[in-house]
């Protein structure tokens, strides 16, 4: 597979599809917690970092083979996360961003100053493990259990959260547990593909998950549509591509954010797909194939 | 013994005696209706009931066991449903979703089997799905079962606040001021509505400001003011008491 794509496909470009695929598995993680489950959290690259750092390390320093670092990083994520969500997620809106913020910042300088994690020069010589099947293969599981959470009984007391935390509660839903478990399954995806990450640079340092990393996943959940999956996936494909396609304007590129957030914020408030129902999409298909059918006869 | 004791409770908020040493008892199959002017503490009451506060003082039983100091959707799961009197719902989920989130405690499939689709957890969806339509037909909400909670109009909004509260299989429903808002033929509905809850089996417990439809419906209902009770008793009695008019109705003696 990889080398039938090496032979046909600009390896430019499918460095990128493979990044895509990355950034779509770290920012659907960041939908369950901020999207669906509505805690605003702008720590998500410090979970990352955990993830990247433990199967970084376990691949260099120990030998561990690809699949158990892989599995071994989106659980030491999903362990921190749970361990830290106790705790702050009794905090709401602003303040959860905070300690969310505050949390990054802090698991950044362990990096910094961590002897096994190469303090500032990080790590280098990771195997290059991660390719185009791997990622997409991942992809394609995770979008698909993703779908089925959000379609199903703890999908709805997830989104029951985001609506209105009392009322949820009086509905017999334990908010509580629910956001944490909330928390626990994001940051397990942070885990993921922090480590796929690791695997595809080869070389990482505490510089490549700093607050602006958080900010731009962020970014693409809130650019597709808070809550929704092809939103994020939408938005991640954009905001992925589009420093690309700056290229030439690479030092004005927040500057693009902030010019791309504020339009949209204006046009589409919630996200590009943020409010659109399969439902409706359904019903506006065939009310229109209905009177299509008819000009044509 | 009643299905709700409410024992001696007394709920402070920073020296403020929101309620005040405050004893009454309701029985199950009846409409308990709850009456008193603008800050009596009647909201604070339904707020104790259901554990978003915890009393101060005294206790408070359900079916004989205690439920003050249990966390909200405790006390939800051992069935007393509420509605609130600022309408909330789930606005961006559809009106079948609000109903079925209702459900969320009354199912038995597990998280994991739940997500990946098992059969049996799909089956039970199923049935959950059948019963949230049936509720949504007794509010009078059939047509609108995917309408995004938040686009219903005013009326509807309230009818599928109940249908979410009646989704627990609750025991006893809190209705915090359901009439507010509606118009004359609304007021009617909701009326047999309510009637329709009795029948069902389930003790309805309703805080109203509208005499009309509290004097209407209400097997017995207390009068509070400045926390504490006033009157208690029939309707018939309620309305003849002296210190009611004086402090309710508004009327010199």
């Amino acid at each position: 597979m990889e080398s039938l794509l090496q032979q046909y496909v600009d390896l430019y470009y499918l460095q990128i599809v493979i990044l895509i695929g990355i950034n779509i598995i770290l920012a659907l993680g960041l939908n369950i917690i901020t999207g669906v489950t509505g805690q605003l959290s702008m720590g998500h690259a410090g979970f990352m970092s955990i993830g990247a750092y433990t199967s970084a390390i376990l691949a260099t320093q120990f030998g561990v083979p690809f699949p158990v670092c892989l599995l071994a990083a989106g659980l030491m994520a999903a362990f921190m996360g749970v361990v830290i969500g106790i705790p702050i997620l009794r905090l709401e809106g602003d303040y959860l961003a905070m300690v969310t913020i505050g949390f990054a910042e802090i698991v950044r300088v362990v990096f910094l100053n961590l002897e096994i994690a190469g303090r500032g020069m990080g790590l280098s010589g990771i195997p290059a493990e991660t390719n185009f099947s791997i990622v997409w293969g991942l992809v394609i599981i995770i979008v698909l259990l993703n779908t089925g959470l959000l379609k199903s009984r703890p999908g709805r007391a997830l989104y029951s959260i985001r609506e209105d935390e009392i009322a949820a509660e009086a509905s017999g839903v334990n908010t509580t547990l629910y956001k944490v478990i909330a928390f626990g399954m994001g940051t397990f995806l942070a885990g993921i593909g922090g480590s796929l990450y690791a695997h595809y640079l080869t070389y990482i340092n505490p510089g490549n998950f700093g607050f602006m990393r958080s900010v731009e996943l962020l970014n693409m959940v809130v650019l597709g549509g808070m809550g929704s999956i092809p939103g994020t996936i939408v938005g991640t494909i954009i905001l992925t591509i589009a420093p690309e396609v700056l290229r030439f304007v690479q030092e004005y590129r927040l500057l693009f954010y902030g010019a791309l957030l504020v339009i949209l914020m204006i046009f589409r408030p919630n996200g590009l797909l943020g409010d659109v129902r399969w439902h409706d999409v359904k019903r506006y298909w065939s009310r229109w194939r209905k009177t299509w059918i008819k000009k044509g006869s | 013994m009643g299905i709700l004791e409410v024992r001696n409770v007394s709920q402070e908020f920073g020296g403020l005696l929101a309620l005040d040493r405050l004893s009454f008892s309701v029985e199950e199959g009846e409409i308990y209706g709850l009456i008193g002017p603008n800050g009596a503490g009647k909201t604070t009451l339904f707020n104790l009931i259901t554990g978003i506060y915890r009393p101060t003082l005294g206790e408070i039983l359900f079916k004989g066991q205690v439920i003050s100091g249990l966390k909200p959707y405790r006390i939800a799961e051992v069935g007393i449903g509420r509605t609130f009197q600022n309408v909330r719902l789930f606005k961006k989920l559809s009106a079948i979703d609000n109903v079925r989130v209702g459900m969320h405690s009354r199912s038995r499939a597990g998280f994991f089997s739940s997500v990946l689709h098992f059969p049996w957890a799909n089956r039970e969806e199923k049935q959950m799905t059948e019963k949230c339509r049936e509720l949504l037909e007794m509010v009078g909400l059939s047509d609108k079962t995917m309408e995004l909670a938040g686009s219903l109009a005013y009326g509807e909004q309230r009818c599928l606040e109940i249908a979410r509260a009646m989704a627990l299989s609750p025991s006893l429903v809190l209705l915090d001021e359901p009439a507010a808002g509606m118009n004359a033929t609304e007021k009617e509905e909701l009326l047999s509505l309510i009637r329709r809850i009795r029948d069902l089996g389930v003790t309805v417990l309703l805080v109203e400001h509208d005499m009309n439809v509290v004097m209407n419906i209400c097997d017995r209902m207390i009068v509070l003011n400045y926390g504490s009770k006033i009157a208690e008793g029939p309707p018939d009695f309620v309305k003849n008491d002296e210190k009611v008019i004086q402090s309710y109705l508004g009327v010199d003696m």
